[in-house]
């Protein structure tokens, strides 16, 4: 026990007033010459034995009102702790949280207040670390220093970042820093909000509270009691009521497309206050403006931009909500890869002689709509796709790795070299397409090609009564749309009808069911095989049975399924924090150096492309969100966009009390507010305080006090001796 | 109650202590009380008529003979055989006990005051009164007596009355019952500290004598609430170096029970034995308790 105010503890030599008073008026009696002297020798005789021993409890009971009060006065307080801190050698983390959400309405400069308290609160032999709490946890000292204004000089250069605040891992960080040094008293200072995001976790996310608590040996209070653990106490700021304003929350495009096509750029934008007044959203790609379109009323929805990809190559895309400057969620970034050509090998199951007579000259014809040559007149978009059709037998004999895409169109069966062929193109990256037809074998391929195929194909079925076959129609998440349509809709769809298909059973594979019929059944499947996709079509890709070819829709169908296919190999550019840069690259790149502009301006050299299959370029440092920069020498550049995680503009809060009640069912302490701070402080370094109780004592102490004087003056032990007899 | 507002600080006790004279004081309290009262409640024991006497403030009604009046216009009462013979003997206590004073007045003061009144009174109404002061012994017997030279002996008597040592009121009475062979009242003021029960008995033995008794039982305040406020050591009017230091707080409540225990004791004894008991305290005014006394005894004739 120590006692805060250690001086007022003189007061407890008030506890001789009692006796003293007690004494004096024995002493300075008055004389009364008294007649009924018999009445009063007998009630004297009568409680002769018991009148000192009354005397002697009310006086006692008298110093121990005033002695209680004077310990409530020196502020006592109960901790193991408190003998450690006399010692004057506390360990000290200050765990600030620098979230994107922390930026809101003054919690950062509130939560700077509070870990300045704290610091103010270090006594000469204290040591203290500072660990920011963002995506990654940064130690800013790896061990603990007495520098008091080192620590302050850190926590001024600190601001919250884009990003959300993995609280649960800095505070394991900053645990980990305590445990380097061997002092009597180590204590963690969490700041942090109240967004809900941060207490209860994100998708995936454990909550930061579980996180540390599971972590720890013994609950808080156990261990802090059996001195195995540090005390961490949390302390949160709540915002200032600052409406949240809106923003970014993503975009929306095709990963891979053709160069000279006019992409349509999607960007969501979310409103979590109250209706804004509207607003535009503009849109740059490789830093051009290419055009704003203003949001829907209420400020909020979706905006699309077109804008036309001349050049092939890796390209950036910015979206950036105008009237809301600078601010970082009000700005999003996105990357996208323009393909110059794509080489697309047929496999014509059922070949003819006849004009479109073929199994794929209804394909082809879409893929090269302007003539194999390229010669299309000029037209964008023409001579895409580089067409080379086979027959099923020279499947065996033909370099898949020459090809982005394959196509199996109405194939009987393929042979176990050639199944084998397809896996492995597959596995590396390469895209499937699957047309089944009159001719397929489902059996044998489902036995050869289990592996690869999205779903087992079943048997074949036909329409009745409508001649036109059924319908088909877009499947799609709700707010997603399949990067395998691209910009096609069921409107675009609204014609299809199909008169036969094979059953598809997508039962126990790791499928998606991009379209599907009206019947429910799937139309059109995907699934990812190694780093490559397969897709699967229900129907074939001629007009037997289906008047799919003859409408509009089949030809951005096609070229949308076969580059969604193509884009298996193509490397995510779009990550978030912490997820590493890969860029595949020939294997005669291995070796060769790149340079990474990262978003702060600053240029990382000598990041090297390591080969075993192929080249691997790996940058594993992209906690900060922003553009980063690839570029091999010469070479045109690979943009990756690294973009925060929108949930931290999310501006739901948990109620103080209820993240009070939160923190100290795990055993730790809860302040709310930087007024909270100096209360914590004070249960931290001294424990924690029993004035209150104490107080109460006095209370109670004082109504015995006022109840045994009564008690004594109604006769006290002698009466109650009568009463029970 | 008997008297009016502008005579009742007159008749206050602490008033008519700075009076000497106790005939002044006596015809004081009696004049102030008897303004109120229809009659005197006292009277002889015989029915036989007599004579006729002047009317006098005091007189029952009842006794007016109203022939005489509407003849002669006079007033003049009807007297009975041996009405004129009711002998009254005061026993005043003067123990120490009965020294004790709250404020001006002690017991004592007070019961000479009183008695002077009865004396008073009495003597006004043609009757024989005696004294008798007492502590542990009886002091000099005056035997009852009517006439104006009587009540200044009385008075005279009752102006030499000291307290003195421990008071033993029943060996009193056991001693006084052969002294008055003729049966009378007898007037007791006391303050009946001694022993309850031994107390009874000499009344018991009083009565048998086919004596009426009546006891003033004449308190102070002090001794009936014990409202001191600080230690005290209580030393004994009686008995030299008998003390006890006490704090009053701590044992008041249970002296109250006590005293309240003796007082019914008595009370109930004096019922028992036909005995007239009045409480008077000290702070009241004489006329207020004389009065009260005589009209609850008129009301019990």
């Amino acid at each position: 026990m120590t006692f805060l105010n250690a001086a007022l503890l003189g007061g407890l030599g008030a506890m001789a007033i009692p006796l003293i008073l007690h004494l004096i008026r024995r002493r300075r009696f008055r004389v009364v010459r008294w007649g009924a002297m018999q009445l009063l020798e007998g009630v004297v005789s009568e409680r002769r034995k018991t009148l000192d021993f009354e005397q002697i409890l009310l006086v006692a009971t008298r110093m121990a009102v005033l002695g209680v009060l004077a310990l409530a006065m020196a502020r006592p307080a109960l901790t193991t702790l408190g003998a450690g801190f006399l010692r004057g050698s506390r360990t000290v983390a200050i765990v600030l949280d620098v979230s994107y959400s922390m930026g809101h309405g003054g919690r950062f400069e509130q939560s700077l207040e509070a870990a300045r308290e704290v610091l103010r609160s270090l006594g000469e032999n204290d040591v203290a670390t500072l660990v920011l709490a963002a995506e990654r946890p940064r130690v800013v000292f790896d061990s603990p220093v007495g520098d008091r204004d080192a620590i302050a000089a850190a926590l001024e250069k600190a601001s919250p970042i884009h990003g959300p605040a993995r609280l649960g891992e800095a505070v394991l960080a900053a645990l980990d820093v305590l445990a380097r040094v061997e002092r009597p008293v180590e204590e963690v200072f969490v700041l942090t909000d109240s967004q809900r995001l941060t207490w209860e976790g994100d998708t995936g996310e454990r909550a930061s509270l579980d996180i540390v608590a599971e972590a720890l040996p013994l609950t808080g209070r156990e261990g802090v009691a059996d001195g195995a653990m540090p005390v961490i106490t949390w302390i949160v700021v709540p915002g200032d009521g600052t409406p949240p304003q809106p923003f970014i929350e993503r975009i929306e495009l095709p990963r891979v497309t053709r160069a000279g096509e006019r992409v349509p750029i999607r960007v969501r934008v979310v409103s979590p206050g109250a209706p804004g007044r509207g607003g535009t959203v503009s849109v740059r790609v490789d830093g051009i403006e290419r055009g704003g379109t203003p949001l829907p009323p209420g400020g909020a929805g979706e905006a699309v931009v077109r804008a036309n990809i001349d050049e092939p190559g890796s390209h950036w895309i910015e979206a950036r909500l105008v009237e809301s400057g600078a601010r970082a969620d009000a700005r999003l970034l996105a990357t996208l890869t323009a393909r110059e050509r794509i080489r697309a090998l047929l496999v014509d199951g059922a070949p003819g002689d006849e004009p479109l007579g073929d199994e794929t000259s209804f394909l082809r014809l879409a893929l090269t709509p302007y003539g194999d040559d390229g010669s299309g007149g000029g037209a964008p978009g023409a001579a895409d796709f580089d067409v080379e059709t086979i027959a099923p037998a020279a499947l065996e004999t033909t370099e898949l790795e020459r090809f982005d895409v394959v196509v199996l169109a109405n194939v009987t069966a393929v042979s176990r070299e050639a199944a084998a062929a397809l896996e492995g193109f597959a596995r590396a990256g390469g895209g499937v397409v699957i047309f089944p037809g009159d001719r397929v074998a489902a059996a044998s391929w489902n036995r050869d090609l289990g592996g690869l195929l999205p779903a087992a194909l079943g048997e074949r079925r036909t329409a009745t009564g409508d001649p036109l076959g059924v319908r088909v129609a877009a499947r799609r998440e709700v707010g997603q749309r399949h990067a395998a349509l691209g910009s096609l809709s069921s409107a675009d769809l609204a014609g299809v009808g199909v008169r036969s298909w094979l059953a598809l059973d997508v039962a126990d594979r790791d499928a998606t069911v991009v379209l599907a019929m009206e019947t429910g059944e799937p139309f059109l499947v995907e699934r990812r095989s190694g780093r490559g996709r397969v897709m699967l079509l229900a129907t074939a890709c001629d007009d037997d049975w289906s008047n799919l070819p003859t409408r509009p829709a089949y030809l951005p169908m096609m070229q949308q399924t076969l580059l969604h296919a193509s884009t298996g190999a193509a490397a995510a550019q779009t990550l978030r924090p912490g997820e590493p840069i890969v860029l595949e690259l020939p294997l005669e790149e291995a070796g060769r150096a790149a340079v990474v502009r990262l978003p702060d301006g600053q240029v990382v050299e000598g990041v090297t492309a390591r080969g075993l299959e192929g080249a691997l370029l790996e940058y594993r440092d992209t906690w900060l969100p922003g553009l980063y920069t690839v570029r091999i020498a010469d070479e045109s550049p690979a943009y990756f966009a690294v973009n925060a995680d929108r949930a931290e503009s999310d501006p739901a809060e948990l109620s103080p009390s209820t993240l009070v009640e939160r923190v100290e069912a795990r055993g730790f302490d809860c302040v709310v507010g930087v007024g909270g701070v100096a209360t914590a402080l004070g249960r931290r370094r001294h424990g924690l305080e029993i004035w209150r109780p104490l107080v109460w004592l006095v209370t109670a102490l004082l109504l015995i006090e006022l109840v045994l004087e009564q008690w004594i003056g109604r006769g006290g032990f002698a009466r109650s001796a009568r009463r029970s007899r | 109650m008997n008297t009016t507002d502008e005579t009742r600080p007159l008749l206050d006790p602490e008033v008519l202590q700075r009076i000497s004279r106790l005939d002044l004081v006596a015809r004081q309290v009696v004049e102030g009380t008897l303004s109120g009262l229809h009659r005197s409640p006292f009277h002889g024991f015989s029915v036989e008529f007599l004579q006729h006497r002047p009317y006098v403030r005091g007189d029952d009604l009842r006794h007016l003979d109203w022939k005489v009046l509407a003849r002669t216009d006079r007033h003049f009462v009807r007297q009975y055989e041996d009405e004129t013979n009711l002998r009254a003997t005061i026993l005043l206590d003067a123990s120490g006990s009965m020294a004790y004073a709250s404020r001006s007045v002690s017991k004592l003061d007070y019961s000479v005051r009183l008695a002077a009144a009865l004396a008073y009174l009495l003597i006004e109404q043609q009757d024989s009164v005696g004294l008798l002061a007492f502590d542990r012994e009886p002091r000099k017997l005056l035997p009852a007596r009517s006439g104006r030279r009587q009540l200044r002996l009385l008075l005279d008597e009752l102006e030499r009355v000291s307290p003195g040592g421990e008071t033993s009121l029943a060996g009193v009475l056991h001693a006084l019952v052969p002294r008055i062979p003729r049966r009378g009242l007898i007037l007791v003021l006391t303050d009946a500290l001694d022993d309850v029960t031994e107390l009874l008995n000499a009344l018991a033995h009083v009565r048998s004598a086919h004596h009426e008794v009546i006891l003033l039982h004449v308190l102070d305040r002090r001794e009936v609430d014990f409202d001191f406020d600080r230690w005290t050591s209580f030393e004994s009017l009686e008995t030299l170096g008998r003390r006890i230091l006490v704090d009053p707080a701590q044992v008041r409540r249970t002296y109250r029970e006590r005293f309240e225990r003796f007082r019914e004791e008595l009370r109930q004894g004096c019922s028992r034995h036909h005995v007239d008991l009045a409480s008077i305290v000290t702070d009241r005014p004489y006329d207020e308790a004389l009065a009260s006394f005589l009209t609850s005894r008129g009301g019990r004739e």
